[in-house]
């Protein structure tokens, strides 16, 4: 071996020991490039030998250049190791400091809650939409007609004080009134469209009866199916599956006899709440003369009309003891209803 | 209305408790809302007869009688004036209890013992006042319990009659249906009958035929107007009438028992020998029984005599010929009265009466002449003690227009399409006929049956109420019950409901809680938010609630205050409802669905971070997302064009670009929304900066956005440059957005705003506005000469524009 050769050997060796006592120093993955760059880059202190191999013999050449490439290999070996060996470092500093208290809180926001009275009525609607009653609606401000006359309720009818009725100033348009029901719904669907009908209202209603347990404003769901063949059977199987989803399918239904002016037979629904009978909503076949009223054929055409009131629905599902909960927007009172409640 | 258990027993046989007749009731649809158990407050007090009353040996005022029981003969001391030979009593035997938890014992009284004590009206709770002791009738049997022969104990049934039943008003009613079901016979009392010898030398003349359709007037002289008896005033009581001598106590016991409103007149205070039944004339006024002094109108019925009104027919009497006192002869009044004009009257003077109560549903036109029978017989019956009065057999009788009776046309097999049923004709006939409908014999294949309905019940008019009576005789649970049948329908509502679901539910978890609001305001709250005229109420409850909404903001400045004042930190709320706005002359008002959100103090904080409160981009990043949520755009906020609640540097109104023409003349207002004015949150208490905003929701929900319509994007890395320029201060930031836009360079993806900066060192008039490029090319990689000629054509652009300096 020449001394060329030899001193070659003795720098590449140098070069390892160096390297090999650097890369054992440093504690971050990040050092490494840098100290790669001085051993392994272009301008790193391989590269002069490299350079070097140029001047030596020719016959010395291969040998010089193994020497070179064996140490180059080795030392790309070593920071390949010690790489893997500082991310690892790393990555164990890391899981054995970082803690966090977790029973601390989220960074969350508040979230916003369904009004009960909201929740309930979306229920009444998904559940009564699955049989088949389209959603519709009707305008708040009714006339006399929509609200009372059409639907068999004309004005020297005692059945009116069954509603007492908030009316608007006689100013531009006489006979405005709030409506009273939902039911001018059922009128103004018939009228425009032909039968078979099956459809549901949900909305504000208004009565000025207000008391302690009464709202001048509450909200009803109305709902209307009139076909060739749809019976007053119909109506309680109808009611009887509507009401065990709601209340639960072991709750017995009782359908008594009851009156309204656009219905008959009417019946009067109740729930049996384990000490006693819940009267829950109000139903009956529709009334032949509010079928002529809206140009159908009662020899033709027959069908059930129901409704309900959703507000007591909700106080009395969610136990809420003062009507006045519900229109005060307490969000003490609101943040209760955030986990919602499916039927 | 109150029944007596006791009372409908009398009338029909009934072999159940008080429970199964209020279960039958209800199911024959007439609810019982509560039963009432009434118990005597006393036991141990029988039926006994005085047979002897001497003076007792020591002491001036009281008496020694000797009382049979019926049983045995008993010794008792009595300090009643009224304790004599031959009277009735009601003997609290050793043993018995009286009200105050007070025991009868065997008791010596001044030497003479006393085994019992007769007993007066106030010694057994039945009258808060009495004077002497209880006389009973003679026709009592002796030993009986006094609590059992007085109808003490009893079960009331509190009943609410549906409108069209006027019939169910009265015990008789009660106990037709009842008898009606449980097939026995209805056991009326017997008032005798035929017709009257002659007529009354009473002069009686209807001008008003179609509104009275039966008057019977008769005439009982001889009267003396005392309490009425015991029983009769337990019993008026227990059914919620106050009793208040005989003459009139008997008329309201017939009203309970038939259903038939009396009247009766003081025949001395009517004048002229004459009653005229006719209407009202203009000006006429009255003055009823109550003191009140009634303006009349034409038409209300008047009942007259020869000079002047003595009653609003079918409402109420009038003062001037009213029983009083000294009463001793009264004309007694049995009429029928067509039911809308007496609801019209009643209703215009706001004037109900249990009288007015049942003629306006309708009072069997067959029950005048047995009420008159009946009512003249009691009156004589029960007449002060010592008087004999006579009724006179003569009577005044006329006619005006009554219904005629109704026939219906049914069909049996009409029943069972109704009600889905295969009830069958017999059974039907046999419904209908225990109601008391009469149906033709002829039952003979297709041809309708001819139906006459009872005079009792007006409400039957057609073949459907036929059917609801067979069903109710039948029982609804006669009524099969198939499972729910299911249809398919079109769901549009519904899908429109979904689209307002996904609305609710993105502001729900922004944090807004949803809030509900009465529809009705007051003025004074409504005007700084709206200051045209509102749409009024006729009879709003109070001031509070005596206007329509036209904005939802109220209501929800109502719920932040209240919150705010309860302790909350912040309040964050919205609402979805309807408003109204007057429209033009002979329009109805202007209905539409707004959405509104408000947003006050503080969102929910976080140890790790600093607490900070709700600012106008927090409003303006749930409206934007409101909004591109339902139609897939984010709307144009355009400031200087809003109203004077909101602060006029910190408000905009929210309109929708058209999605073809870009941001101009088309654009759709949306609403409004911002900082409510400083001067307006003071007026409302609210310390709190408060944002609030508000949308029409009709442009949000009506259409569906349209199907989104994907544009590929490009994978080629991008290029982020950022520039800061500085320009004056009135520089909107989306007008120099708007400006890189329009030099439609291709190279440039999006720019964002990253910073905004006032300050010194950029001088006073100006801002820095920190602007981010995103470049890229679609198909290669762009160099930096690329770059940088789009940077300088953006900054060129800004100078020229703006006068922007690079920063």
């Amino acid at each position: 071996m020449s001394d060329a050769l030899a001193e070659l050997q003795r720098q590449l060796a140098d070069i390892e020991r160096e390297a090999r006592s650097t890369l054992h120093s440093i504690a971050r993955e990040s050092e490494l490039v840098p100290i790669r760059a001085g051993v392994l880059g272009k301008k790193g202190v391989l590269s002069p030998l490299l350079a070097a191999l140029g001047k030596l013999d020719g016959s010395a050449r291969p040998a010089a250049g193994a020497l070179i490439n064996v140490t180059k290999l080795a030392l790309e070996v070593l920071f390949e190791e010690a790489r893997l060996r500082l991310v690892q470092q790393a990555i164990e500093t890391r899981v054995a400091t970082e803690r966090v208290d977790v029973t601390l809180p989220g960074r969350r926001s508040e979230i916003g809650a369904t009004h009960p009275v909201q929740q309930v009525m979306d229920d009444l609607v998904d559940l009564l939409g699955q049989f088949g009653f389209d959603l519709t609606d009707g305008p708040e401000v009714e006339t006399e007609d929509y609200n009372f006359n059409l639907l068999n309720m004309p004005a020297s009818h005692p059945a009116r004080d069954m509603q007492d009725t908030f009316y608007l100033q006689n100013g531009l348009v006489a006979g405005l009134l709030m409506r009273t029901q939902t039911s001018p719904v059922q009128v103004r669907t018939m009228l425009s469209q032909k039968p078979p009908v099956r459809i549901i209202a949900p909305g504000k209603v208004f009565r000025c009866d207000a008391d302690a347990t009464h709202s001048p404003v509450f909200h009803q769901i109305e709902g209307l199916w009139i076909d060739t063949d749809v019976t007053m059977a119909d109506l309680k199987g109808t009611l009887t599956h509507f009401l065990r989803t709601l209340y639960g399918d072991d709750r017995p239904v009782r359908f008594r006899p009851s009156f309204f002016p656009f219905t008959e037979p009417s019946v009067e629904v109740d729930v049996w709440t384990g000490t006693r009978w819940m009267e829950v909503l109000g139903a009956g076949m529709v009334h032949p003369n509010v079928l002529r009223n809206v140009g159908y054929d009662p020899e033709e055409v027959q069908g059930f009309a129901f409704g309900l009131g959703v507000d007591r629905l909700a106080m009395i599902r969610y136990g809420i003891t003062d009507i006045r909960y519900l229109w005060e927007n307490d969000a003490r009172f609101l943040r209760q209803f955030v986990a919602g409640g499916a039927v | 209305m109150k029944l007596s258990v006791n009372w409908l027993r009398e009338s029909v046989a009934l072999d159940m408790d008080a429970e199964e007749i209020a279960r039958r009731l209800t199911t024959l649809g007439l609810e019982v809302e509560s039963q009432v158990h009434l118990q005597p407050t006393f036991s141990g007090v029988v039926v006994a007869r005085v047979l002897e009353a001497v003076r007792h040996p020591n002491a001036d005022k009281l008496q020694v009688a000797r009382v049979d029981t019926g049983r045995e003969v008993l010794s008792i001391v009595c300090g009643a004036a009224n304790c004599r030979a031959g009277l009735n009593v009601a003997l609290a035997l050793p043993g018995a209890r009286l009200p105050g938890d007070f025991e009868i014992k065997v008791s010596k009284i001044r030497g003479e013992t006393s085994h019992g004590m007769l007993c007066s009206e106030k010694e057994l709770g039945l009258s808060t006042e009495s004077e002497g002791i209880i006389e009973l009738p003679d026709s009592m049997e002796l030993g009986q319990a006094v609590a059992a022969v007085l109808g003490l104990e009893d079960w009331i049934l509190e009943t609410s009659p549906t409108a069209n039943r006027g019939d169910l008003l009265s015990h008789l009613g009660v106990a037709r249906e009842l008898a009606a079901v449980l097939g026995q016979p209805l056991l009326r009392p017997d008032v005798g009958q035929g017709t009257s010898p002659s007529t009354l030398d009473i002069g009686l003349q209807i001008d008003a035929p179609s509104s009275c359709g039966r008057y019977i007037g008769r005439v009982i002289r001889g009267l003396g107007v005392a309490p009425s008896p015991l029983w009769m005033r337990r019993r008026l009581e227990a059914v919620g009438v106050r009793p208040i001598n005989n003459l009139v106590d008997v008329t309201n016991y017939v009203l309970m028992e038939c259903g038939q409103p009396l009247h009766a007149f003081d025949l001395r205070r009517l004048s002229g020998e004459k009653i005229v039944v006719r209407n009202a004339r203009e000006p006429e006024s009255m003055t009823t029984l109550d003191g009140q002094s009634r303006v009349l109108c034409p038409t209300d019925l008047l009942i007259c005599d020869g000079e002047r009104p003595v009653a609003l027919a079918g409402v109420m009497g009038g003062l001037n010929t009213e029983i009083s006192a000294d009463t001793t002869d009264v004309f007694l009044e049995s009429a029928w009265f067509e039911p809308k004009g007496i609801r019209a009257t009643s209703r215009r003077l706001g004037l109900r009466s249990e009288s007015s109560h049942r003629f306006e549903r309708g009072v069997d036109p067959a029950l005048t002449d047995w009420a008159s029978r009946r009512a003249a017989a009691l009156l004589a019956n029960f007449s002060a003690a010592g008087t004999s009065p006579s009724i006179d057999p003569r009577c005044v009788d006329a006619r005006g227009a009554t219904p005629e009776r109704v026939s219906i046309s049914f069909r049996p097999a009409r029943t069972n399409r109704l009600l889905g049923t295969t009830f069958n004709s017999g059974t039907q006939r046999v419904a209908l006929t225990r109601l008391g409908f009469e149906t033709d014999v002829q039952d003979s294949g297709e041809l309708p049956w001819q139906v006459v309905v009872p005079t009792w019940r007006p409400d039957v008019t057609q073949a459907a109420d036929l059917i609801e009576e067979v069903a109710r005789y039948i029982g609804f649970d006669q009524i099969p019950t198939p499972p729910a049948r299911a249809t398919l329908s079109a769901r549009t509502g519904h899908a429109r409901d979904a689209r307002l679901r996904l609305l609710r539910g993105l502001l729900q978890s922004r944090g807004c809680h949803q809030a509900l609001n009465l529809t009705f305001v007051s003025r004074s709250r409504l005007s700084p938010f709206d200051a045209s005229e509102p749409v009024a109420l006729h009879n709003p409850l109070n001031e509070e609630l005596s206007v329509l909404r036209s904005t939802l903001l109220p209501g929800l400045m109502a719920n932040v205050a209240h919150n705010l004042r309860h302790g909350a930190d912040g309040f964050a709320a919205f609402e979805v409802g309807r408003v109204f706005a007057a429209g033009p002359e002979g329009e109805r008002p202007r209905e539409s669905e707004r959405i509104a959100l408000v947003l006050c103090g503080s969102p929910a904080g976080h140890f790790s971070g600093k607490a900070r409160a709700y600012d106008f981009f927090d409003l303006k990043a749930l409206v934007d997302e409101l909004v591109q949520v339902a139609v897939g755009r984010v709307p144009v906020w355009t400031s200087g064009e809003t109203p004077a609640f909101l602060h006029p540097g910190l408000s905009a109104k929210v309109s929708l670009a058209d999605a073809n023409l870009g941001v101009g003349l088309h654009d759709l207002a949306l609403g409004r929304g911002g900082a409510l004015h400083p001067a307006t949150a003071r007026a409302l208490e609210l310390d709190a900066p408060v944002f609030v905003a508000e949308l029409d929701l009709g442009p949000l929900l009506d259409r569906p956005a349209s199907p989104v319509a994907f544009q590929d994007f490009m994978r080629v890395p991008a290029v982020r440059r950022d520039l800061a320029v500085i320009v004056p201060t009135q520089t909107l930031s989306a007008d120099v957005l708007a400006a890189i836009r329009a030099l439609s360079l291709q190279l440039i993806d999006d720019t964002t705003i990253f910073d905004i900066y006032e300050g010194t060192s950029v001088g006073p008039g100006r801002y820095s506005l920190g602007l981010s490029l995103r470049l890229r090319a679609r198909d290669r990689t762009l160099t930096e000469d690329e770059i940088n000629g789009v940077v300088q054509r953006v900054l060129t652009e800004l100078t020229a524009k703006f006068g922007a300096t690079l920063r």
